[in-house]
């Protein structure tokens, strides 16, 4: 190989270790903290915890939680007010944590008390450092700080645990930028599941400012290199090769990621005994058609219309789907005046809303949309009602 | 891995089956040959389904199933040993292969294509959902199908709400070609979402495949092989085979065959060479509504290619000519049994695609996030400049003229739609934007592939 081609090799690596150190140096300074490099460290696992949701179990050196009913835990330390400039990271260090749960820190400002949340990156059982003078909230006085750990929401996966969860560090301090050099680098391949949910909503991922980005800084060092090769006056195999090696390297990310999804995907859904992510919907569905003595006859079942009344436009349609092969659609819609004049006797209604605001009968009567009609009531729960039509 | 590996052997067998009785496969490409015997497999199912609908004969899917996949096997057993000659002394070849830097640079290659497919089959059979899209329409048609029969009409929401007895679905008037796939598959697997989604990595092989073979006839092994690793390490390809249900990655898939097959019957005319390009817009139309503007496009720029070229420009001169007296005098409306057409600078009109109103809103930096700043495209797009500059400097347009029209059109199309109708509120929803930019998305990592190849052969005839 000759001198030339090692020399421009070498400028190639040298010039993305330069570009991603700049990148670093900004993403990780902030005017304040950079001269206040004697403060000390603030370890939070030393203080005691006040629990909003869930509890601690007793471990040494450490804080065990048991997560509650519903999946979620949340707890407070009651520290000595600060000025969250004082402290430009947090790291921390999880163990026995399902890569379906998140963990977001929670701070509480002395002037203001409502809480403010800002998601972590995902400690997978080694220390994970998230960087927090970019973030726009993180100012002020603050008065109380935590954690609060819950399922990934946006996938509808909230299986309580059965072990506790281990936290083995929470520690505020100063960002360095050699101690934190590979920060950037761990926020190009934090795994967030839920950017997935919008596979192509670019907005999802405001963490990292645009020139922290990998897209920008490689296309910026694709325009470098290729204009030194054009200096250097190198053959022009080497326009091929240095995009392709920039295409390369993104594709490794995106590899890395899927890795990481395929764990994840194996750990929630390939395990026969874990519900279906929509298991209230499904079961919900099931109840209506054994009320309705689902047979073989599926002609038969044509004849009865099942009308949903739900105003969440998914979990109407999640029903109408989980429902089949029952004639169902859905009923609540404002532009179908006549959609009264069409239900018959024996038609059945399925009002359902998770958020208790539910539309049930009263003395036999279900009024909606302006409308009314007599129905009666075979079925009932706390977020649904199942009625059958009578006139 | 067994659903993807047995799609592609009942689809391919029934295709091959056609393909080899007709002789349609005039390159002797086996790439080429099974890739498109998969899609000729797919057209085949999708078409006895529509005429049993269409004869109101409720065909028992299972049974079809069944009598398809022994056709299928029987026919690959026959190919195979009609050919196991060949087979054997392209594995003899392999293992005499030398470890030339080359041959390292394929295996690598290779390899990272295995990776992308390995990860997108794991995933794709451990889903148990599908899109919004997909679950809410083309799935819930064809589990409807699957439980009431196949004959099972259906009426939209509003009509539905008047009848009696009968059965609505948000899509009822919409192609059918997916539900009947996957109504054709749940005969063998019943009604098990995750299986039903292997045809997806099952079509995406059968992709490559054709796609690796049919560049390589209009290039060569090289960029053939470089097409094939941009396909498949785009993510947003990717992902739409790993969330298998919309069906816009069919569409991209039908559309560049169909297209290449068409520019391959301008370098080797014949009527069976056709028959394959006509199969596929055939198909390419039964996955969606949209797809119809695709093919219409396809059938311009073919039109426009059966014009000698030294008097294509006066042609396009012709064309420029008619949009301004049509922009003078006001526009055009005619009436057409389907429903009345009107083509005004305001307004645009087509009965079964909808109304419409032409206002400019500019949706340029909707359109810069998502092709430039997302991760759904890698670097793809930044190429654009460099192929533009690259395609102006080779002086031998004729291999890819065609393409490049295509793309214009395209371009043309998506410019009104999204920058002077009602769908710039869709632009800025980047799901919309990028699932049609999709569509054209193979090919134009074809017409990158046949300008770097042009312009290089015309830098290596010139040296020479």
């Amino acid at each position: 190989m000759s001198k030339k081609v090692i020399k421009h090799i070498l400028i190639c690596i040298l010039s993305f270790v330069i570009l991603y150190s700049i990148a670093t140096w900004f993403f990780i300074s902030s005017s304040q903290s950079i001269s206040q490099s004697n403060l000390k460290e603030l370890n939070l696992i030393e203080r005691s915890p006040q629990f909003i949701y869930g509890k601690s179990t007793s471990h040494a050196n450490a804080l065990s939680v048991k997560l509650d009913e519903l999946g979620e835990a949340a707890f407070l330390f009651k520290a000595p007010e600060f000025n969250a400039n004082k402290y430009s990271k947090i790291t921390v260090n999880i163990k026995n944590l399902p890569i379906n749960y998140q963990v977001k820190l929670v701070w509480v400002k002395a002037d203001n008390t409502d809480p403010i949340e800002q998601r972590l990156l995902q400690p997978f059982g080694k220390n994970a450092t998230t960087l927090l003078n970019n973030l726009k909230d993180w100012n002020g006085s603050v008065g109380q700080i935590g954690l609060r750990i819950i399922p990934q929401e946006h996938l509808g996966l909230s299986n309580p645990l059965d072990h506790s969860i281990i936290v083995e560090k929470i520690m505020l301090s100063q960002a360095n930028f050699i101690s934190d050099y590979w920060v950037l680098a761990n926020y190009w391949l934090d795994y967030k599941p839920w950017t997935y949910r919008s596979i192509n909503h670019s907005r999802l991922n405001k963490s990292l400012p645009i020139y922290a980005t990998p897209l920008f800084i490689i296309v910026t060092w694709l325009t470098i290199c290729l204009l030194f090769s054009k200096l250097l006056k190198l053959s022009s195999v080497y326009f091929l090769i240095i995009p392709l090696v920039a295409w390369l390297f993104l594709d490794m990310l995106f590899l890395q990621n899927n890795k990481l999804i395929s764990q994840w995907t194996n750990d929630v859904y390939a395990n026969g005994e874990l519900n279906h992510p929509d298991e209230t919907l499904y079961q919900l569905a099931n109840q209506v058609k054994s009320l309705l003595n689902l047979n073989k006859n599926h002609s038969a079942n044509k004849k009865h219309k099942v009308l949903i009344l739900c105003s969440n436009r998914y979990n109407r349609s999640r029903l109408i789907f989980h429902m089949l092969p029952l004639n169902s659609s859905f009923l609540d819609t404002i532009n179908e005046r006549n959609s009264n004049a069409t239900l018959k006797a024996g038609d059945i209604v399925l009002s359902y809303n998770i958020a208790k605001i539910l539309v049930r009968p009263k003395n036999g009567v279900l009024k909606f949309n302006g409308d009314s009609v007599n129905v009666k009531e075979i079925a009932k729960g706390n977020d649904f009602s199942i009625m059958r039509v009578i006139k | 891995m067994n659903v993807i590996a047995y799609q592609l052997i009942v689809f391919t067998g029934l295709g091959a089956l056609f393909n080899q009785f007709l002789q349609i496969n005039k390159s002797k490409n086996s790439f080429k040959f099974f890739g498109e015997s998969f899609f000729i497999g797919i057209f085949i199912v999708i078409s006895v389904n529509n005429l049993s609908q269409l004869l109101k004969y409720n065909i028992q899917q299972n049974i079809l199933f069944n009598i398809i996949s022994l056709v299928s096997i029987s026919t690959l057993i026959v190919l195979t040993y009609k050919n196991k000659n060949l087979i054997f002394n392209q594995f003899q070849n392999l293992k005499s292969k030398k470890l030339s830097p080359t041959n390292i640079i394929t295996a690598m290659i290779l390899l990272l294509i295995i990776l992308h497919l390995y990860y997108i089959i794991k995933e794709n059979q451990s889903i148990p959902l599908t899109p919004w899209d997909a679950w809410n329409s083309w799935i819930a048609k064809a589990k409807i199908w699957f439980y009431h029969g196949i004959t099972e009409p259906l009426i939209n929401r509003k009509v539905w709400l008047l009848s009696d007895a009968k059965l609505t679905n948000s899509i009822a008037h919409y192609p059918d070609g997916l539900p009947l796939l996957y109504l054709f598959n749940s005969g063998h697997y019943g009604w098990n979402e995750t299986l039903l989604n292997g045809i997806y990595p099952a079509m995406f092989i059968a992709f490559l495949s054709a796609f690796y073979g049919n560049i390589k006839i209009l290039s060569n092994h090289t960029y053939a092989l470089a097409s094939v690793m941009i396909i498949t390490t785009i993510p947003f390809v990717n992902i739409h085979i790993t969330l298998a249900g919309y069906a816009d990655i069919w569409v991209a898939c039908l559309l560049v065959l169909a297209f290449l097959n068409m520019q391959y019957f301008f370098n080797n005319p014949s009527t069976k060479t056709l028959i394959i390009s006509v199969i596929l817009v055939t198909t390419l139309v039964m996955f969606k509504l949209e797809a119809w503007i695709w093919a219409f496009i396809l059938l311009t720029v073919t039109v426009l290619h059966l014009i000698n070229i030294n008097y294509r420009k006066w042609v396009y001169l012709f064309i420029i000519a008619i949009i301004i007296i049509w922009y003078l005098i006001g526009g055009i409306e005619f009436s057409t049994p389907l429903g009345k057409v009107i083509f005004k600078p305001n307004l645009i009109k087509i009965p079964m695609m909808g109304s419409f109103n032409l206002s400019f809103k500019n949706t340029t930096t909707s359109w810069i996030e998502a092709l430039y700043l997302s991760k759904n495209w890698n670097l793809l797009w930044y190429t654009l400049p460099i192929v533009l500059f690259l395609y102006f400097k080779t002086h031998n347009k004729q291999q890819m003229s065609m393409p490049a029209t295509f793309l214009l059109f395209t371009t043309i199309f998506l410019f009104v739609l999204f920058y002077m109708t009602y769908a710039s509120v869709f632009a800025n929803d980047f799901s919309s934007s990028n699932r049609i930019v999709l569509h054209i998305a193979p090919l134009y990592v074809y017409f990158i592939v046949q300008v770097f190849y042009r312009y290089n052969s015309q830098k290596i005839t010139n040296k020479d």
